[in-house]
């Protein structure tokens, strides 16, 4: 079943009086529960592909399909709620929100619009997924006590809270260190196999790519043949 | 809801820099807007007191008038006029000694008087205050607000002056004139009824305890007078007044004949070497003089009441209210009544019989007088047939029906309308209202005959020049806000910006642009609330010592004026707090609406950014 999709999409940018193109015509169709990963060097468009499917940005042209929604059709508000029901970020520099302690960052997707599960409902999964990505011990800390590994994993945390059908991470080992890495993909894919939450990543780490199950090679805003396994 | 509140609290502890700058901004500005108000409460308080307690009271009553005014003289640019003397003063005083809410009554009048210090010497002017002895030292309980250096003040009944020390100083200083109780001062007075020459005794040497200060000249100049010598110098005597003299004073004045005042056996009897008689024989015949210089001892130009409640709003209510009741008792018209007495002069304006605005320019002084006086207190319809009663006598008048009446000239272009067009709208005749005026003096618009006024106004224009230093200092309040809020707004655009990030995430975890606006929201106002609370405490503190120690005012200085006594002892007033309170929450918003505006367009793509 498909929960992207996405028909030659292209994104210019205007940098002065210059366009740019960042993508060329893209074509793409992610299936639920794919963990995937789109590849290329600096400036091949991964992010500005990343920002398309997560509905943060707008394409210049194409269409693009976002679990039945055609955001092109979207007002800002409805996209808004759109992302906080079916995408979760996480982000390169992690993001974190620095006067909130752990649990409470975790927490604050759910406060952000009206949810469907009891209070008590949602203190159980907020501290079932804390201690998934072995955090229990930290709760109360705020994210400058953390290492980068360890708030890269409370970003997962938060990323996953409010159940998404997609979560979308922005090269999340680019700022931690190799072993590090390793087990921040090996969490994501224990996700992934659990949950049956699709995983769209944007890296050049090759370590990535032969963890993933299928990769996207971007180059100069158009897709290559996909390398499968 | 709860959340928001949480980061926002956070938030003011975690960017230190900003909350400083922000806080340290609002909690200055109120601070000195606590420690400003109520400075100005307590001197405002402080000025009322010295001028009412000392000089004025709560309201001041004089006939109404369309120029302005103060107990210190009438200054525009036309010079000094006089204060004219209040019609119907008897009945006035006692509905007004009778009301509930009147402490206390007094009369006065002013004027400025010129005191003759010799020949070669320019004359020297004081302020003459006319007031009636008895009533003028209950009102003003004289043993508290005056200081008697000499003498005494005067007694009901007496002649006298009684000069301030600053009066007697200049005197000794500038005139080489040592005067005491017993002396007496030649006062000269100049008025629309000519030039007048009184010798009058000093009787004491006083100065104000609390109303102080030389910036006006009038305050220290002002003396005491007796109402007798006050109005015959000032021309308020019965013999000007518009009623014609007594028979008798009548027949004395035409019984000198022009033989005895302008013939030569006086000259050829009065030699100067012969010159033995005595001065009553000299002078002749003195009835006339006294005759006509009899004053009335209901001509006074000021009624001063003291209240029995001195609250502001209090005061400035009876002033209404009283206000309210002269209007009604003696202003028989309103605009649209106009209409009535038009539609009889139209009715009266005959296309044949066109005399009535010559007429009216006919009558006499004491006819227009008689005219006043019988028009006076009737209701609308009454007095409108009345109007109409005496034209038709005036029209049936043999002797005003002279060839000119028929002459074009008198015709204005008002009359002409009025009798070319019989059926006209309303604005033609409300444009036409001035003209008619001239045809009917007294019934279009007698309005009220009283001007009811509070201290401030009777005491300008030196109060209202200390008032004048609250408006400075709101003004100046402003332009402190203004430049704070310029500032709190350009420090929230930068920690904005460079939290561009944040907002960028927080709308791409799926916050609203409204999630954006309140958290922005909250945090100012948090930083406001906090430093603005701690203003007013630090205010209302600062005001709490200073109000229980009080700031001494020198002896004879500008403070003690202001201060009404010896020293200022401020005082916190709720409104005080409540409106600074106020103005706080109005800074924190004013200065938050553009940078909020601003971190609401940060797009959720911005969370992507790495810088």
């Amino acid at each position: 079943m498909s929960v992207i999709k996405l028909e030659n999409v292209t994104k210019n940018y205007m940098l002065g009086k210059v366009t740019v193109p960042a993508l060329r015509g893209v074509d793409l169709n992610i299936e639920m529960g794919d963990f995937l990963s789109i590849a290329g060097p600096s400036g091949s468009g991964k992010t500005t592909l990343l920002n398309l499917i997560g509905c943060i940005d707008k394409s210049t042209d194409g269409k693009i399909i976002v679990d039945g929604h055609n955001i092109n059709d979207l007002n800002d508000r409805d996209l808004t709620t759109l992302r906080h029901k079916t995408v979760g970020f996480i982000f390169q520099t992690f993001n974190l929100i620095p006067v909130l302690n752990i649990y409470e960052n975790v927490e604050f997707p759910l406060l952000l619009g009206k949810r469907e599960e009891s209070r008590k409902e949602q203190k159980q999964w907020i501290n079932y997924i804390i201690e998934e990505v072995g955090l229990a011990d930290r709760m109360k800390h705020r994210p400058n006590e953390l290492s980068g590994g360890q708030r890269q994993r409370v970003a997962i945390a938060r990323a996953l809270v409010t159940r998404p059908k997609i979560v979308l991470a922005d090269e999340p080992t680019a700022n931690l260190d190799s072993a590090t890495s390793e087990r921040i993909i090996d969490l994501m894919q224990k996700i992934n196999q659990n949950e049956k939450t699709t995983f769209v990543f944007s890296t050049h780490d090759p370590m990535i790519a032969h963890m993933v199950s299928k990769v996207i090679p971007l180059h100069d805003g158009l897709i290559a043949s996909p390398v499968g396994v | 809801m709860f959340v928001l509140l949480k980061i926002a609290i956070r938030n003011v502890f975690a960017h230190k820099a900003k909350t400083l700058i922000v806080g340290s901004l609002i909690f200055i500005g109120i601070f000195l807007m606590v420690l400003g108000n109520s400075f100005l409460d307590s001197t405002s308080k402080g000025i009322q007191n010295s001028y009412s307690k000392s000089v004025t009271g709560e309201i001041a009553i004089l006939k109404n008038i369309d120029f302005d005014f103060s107990l210190f003289g009438t200054w525009n640019n036309i010079g000094n006029l006089s204060v004219p003397i209040i019609p119907d003063l008897e009945d006035t005083l006692t509905f007004l000694e009778s009301h509930p809410g009147v402490e206390n009554v007094t009369t006065v009048s002013s004027n400025i008087l010129m005191v003759n210090t010799g020949e070669t010497s320019p004359d020297f002017w004081v302020m003459g205050m006319a007031v009636d002895p008895g009533s003028y030292q209950s009102f003003f309980d004289i043993t508290d607000t005056l200081v008697i250096h000499e003498g005494r003040f005067l007694d009901p009944g007496e002649e006298g002056i009684v000069i301030s020390r600053y009066v007697s100083d200049y005197l000794l200083e500038y005139k080489g004139l040592e005067v005491h109780p017993g002396d007496s001062l030649l006062l000269n007075g100049y008025s629309a009824n000519g030039f007048r020459i009184r010798e009058v005794p000093i009787r004491g040497i006083f100065e104000y305890e609390y109303v102080k200060g030389d910036m006006y000249p009038m305050l220290p100049r002002t003396c005491f007078i007796d109402q007798q010598n006050f109005n015959v110098l000032n021309g308020i005597v019965i013999s000007n007044e518009n009623t014609p003299p007594p028979a008798e004073v009548e027949d004395l004045l035409f019984s000198v004949s022009m033989e005895d005042l302008f013939s030569e056996t006086i000259v050829e009897g009065t030699a100067v070497d012969e010159v033995n008689t005595d001065l009553d024989s000299l002078l002749g015949d003195m009835t006339v003089r006294h005759e006509l210089s009899k004053v009335n001892s209901f001509d006074w130009q000021w009624l001063l009441l003291s209240l029995k409640n001195k609250d502001d709003r209090e005061i400035k209510a009876f002033r209404e209210d009283l206000d309210n009741h002269f209007s009604k008792q003696f202003s028989s018209f309103e605009e649209k009544d106009i209409l009535r007495p038009i539609q009889i002069a139209e009715s009266l304006l005959d296309p044949q019989t066109k005399e009535l605005q010559y007429i009216s320019s006919l009558l006499t002084i004491e006819e227009k007088k008689n005219l006043e006086d019988s028009l006076r207190g009737m209701d609308k319809d009454s007095l409108s047939n009345q109007i109409s009663v005496i034209f038709t006598s005036l029209l049936d008048r043999e002797d005003l029906y002279k060839e000119e009446a028929y002459n074009e000239i008198f015709f204005t272009s008002i009359t002409k309308n009025l009798v070319e067009k019989k059926q006209k709208d309303y604005e033609l005749i409300r444009r036409n209202r001035l003209m008619l005026e001239e045809i009917y003096p007294y019934a279009l618009s007698p309005g009220p005959d009283y001007m009811v006024s509070e201290w401030w106004h009777a005491a300008s224009p030196m109060s209202s020049t200390t008032m004048g230093i609250q408006y400075v200092m709101n003004f100046a309040l402003i332009i402190i806000f203004i430049v704070a809020i310029i500032i709190i707004m350009n420090t929230l655009i930068i920690s904005v910006m460079e939290r561009t990030g944040e907002i960028g995430t927080l709308r791409a975890m799926g916050g609203q642009k409204s999630f954006v606006f309140y958290l922005f929201t909250a945090e100012t106002m948090t930083i406001s609330l906090i430093f603005g609370t701690l203003g007013i405490v630090a205010g209302a503190l600062v005001i709490t010592i200073l109000g229980n120690v009080g700031i001494p005012a020198a002896e004879g200085s500008m403070l003690q004026m202001i201060a009404g006594g010896n020293s200022i002892n401020p005082g916190l007033s709720q409104w005080t707090i409540l409106f600074s309170f106020i103005f706080m929450l109005v800074v924190g918003i004013l200065s938050s609406i553009y940078p909020v505006f601003y971190a609401m367009k940060i797009q959720p793509v911005e969370a992507m950014r790495q810088d």
